[in-house]
């Protein structure tokens, strides 16, 4: 899970770098159609997929941090307390 | 006891990354553009051409022969063999026939009908100074050929404009048939599918063809019309202008938003072409803008295919990329080539390195980088 982790950003980024390639080569000459063939289409179904997961750790990962940050201040304030 | 994981420096990662998406980008175009599919697909039948009177039309020889019958002995050949008659002063001299052109004069009548409609689509406007240097210039001409048949008449032509580096080289074939069904087009590897492809000299052996040009490339996509030999094989559209040879011998463009497949097909369509953009009106008057982008729109080597009437087309291949001896055309040159040689319609088919014309067994334009396989052609039979 954690290697899944660390690798999930790098598909996305790839992925994302593939499209911004086929965006400006479908720019240049749309009749290569590189961005609406159903190879593309897969692709691009496999991007969102990962860019949903992608966001969805992300934010998981961000309040698990603050909840962490909050309870560990909480109990930095009972210490002091003491 | 706690693992310390070393990680890798940011600069790395940004390079590893970049060469995965290089390395994937590379995957994905062998496997899309170059790994041939085959289309699992024999087609629909949707024309056929019937040389009944109305569809048959008189070669410029055969009228000719009419008013003198010993002319046309010596023009007409007999159906399985095509003979090769040369200009009368290049045989003389045993030298090229040079001529320059007669500017717009000898043009069909231009009429008001069949005019199109360009709106809506990605318009760029005609290059009108492009146009007029073409309009104005003289043509240099030069006779390659001449092939009549039972069924065609044929001319090939070498013609330039411009001097220098503006110079332009372009190989004009005027075409008569007697039936829009001697207008032949052919598959790589006689299979229709995506990325199959072969030379315009294999496909045109294959096909006894006198003479031939380079199709569509509809290979190199999955979407657009292909109707071919009235066998319709693919109909989904895309945003590309579409041109269409009817078994009437009319010639037809059209806007992709103002092309209806069933109503195409119900009036006879025999060859279905899925490039662009348009160039003429319909009328013979180059279009006031069309269906491209800035990156094709610029010179370069070109192909089209043009209407003068039923019967009678016109075919261009342009030579580009070589400097002194042809430029390239942009799509404003290319129309104003195409209304030069008096067509009332003209559509672009595939360009660079594609745009290929065999005739007489070899090809006689100077293709860029030796051209390329291709997936489709339109022929002429022997």
């Amino acid at each position: 899970m954690k290697r899944f982790n660390r690798i999930l950003p790098h598909l996305t980024i790839i992925l994302a770098g593939m499209f911004i390639v086929f965006w400006i080569l479908d720019i240049l000459n749309p009749t290569m159609n590189f961005i609406n063939r159903k190879a593309s289409n897969k692709l691009l179904l496999l991007f969102c997929i990962l860019a949903i997961v992608t966001a969805v750790m992300n934010v998981y990962y961000e309040r698990k941090y603050d909840r962490l940050k909050n309870d560990s201040s909480k109990s930095s304030d009972n210490i002091t307390e003491e | 006891m706690s693992r310390s994981h070393k990680r890798m420096p940011v600069w790395a990662m940004i390079i590893m990354d970049t060469v995965l998406m290089a390395a994937s980008v590379g995957v994905f175009m062998l496997f899309d553009y170059v790994m041939p599919h085959s289309g699992n697909s024999s087609g629909t039948v949707v024309a056929q051409v019937e040389s009944n009177a109305e569809n048959t039309f008189k070669l410029p020889s055969a009228q000719k022969g009419g008013e003198d019958n010993s002319a046309s002995e010596n023009t007409v050949g007999n159906s399985s063999e095509s003979s090769v008659v040369q200009n009368e002063s290049a045989a003389e001299s045993s030298q090229p026939a040079v001529t320059t052109a007669p500017k717009q004069e000898d043009k069909p009548k231009r009429t008001t009908k069949n005019r199109y409609d360009n709106t809506g689509t990605d318009d760029y406007a005609a290059d009108t100074n492009a146009i007029s240097s073409i309009t104005n210039a003289e043509v240099y001409s030069e006779e390659l050929g001449h092939n009549v048949t039972d069924v065609s008449e044929l001319t090939v032509y070498k013609k330039s404009v411009g001097e220098g580096n503006d110079k332009i080289t372009y190989y004009v074939a005027d075409i008569y048939v007697t039936n829009a069904g001697v207008i032949q087009t052919a598959f790589a590897e006689n299979t229709y599918g995506k990325n199959i492809k072969s030379s315009v000299n294999e496909m045109a052996e294959e096909h006894n063809a006198i003479w031939a040009i380079n199709g569509d490339f509809y290979g190199n996509s999955e979407e657009g019309i292909v109707i071919r030999n009235g066998v319709k094989y693919r109909d989904n559209l895309n945003d590309a202008d579409i041109c269409v040879l009817f078994t009437d011998g009319s010639m037809k463009t059209y806007a992709y938003d103002e092309f209806n497949t069933d109503e195409v097909i119900s009036q006879g369509a025999w060859q279905a072409w899925n490039f662009g953009p348009m160039l003429l009106d319909g009328s013979g008057n180059v279009l006031p803008s069309f269906n491209t982008t800035t990156y094709l729109n610029s010179q370069n080597p070109r192909s089209a295919v043009g209407y003068v009437e039923p019967g009678h087309y016109i075919f261009v291949t342009v030579d580009g990329r070589m400097e002194g001896y042809s430029k390239g055309a942009t799509i404003s040159e290319l129309a104003a080539i195409m209304a030069d040689e008096g067509c009332l319609t003209a559509y672009n088919l595939d360009g660079g390195k594609s745009a290929m014309m065999y005739y007489n067994g070899e090809i006689i334009n100077k293709p860029d980088g030796n051209g390329r396989d291709i997936s489709d052609i339109v022929y002429i039979g022997g």
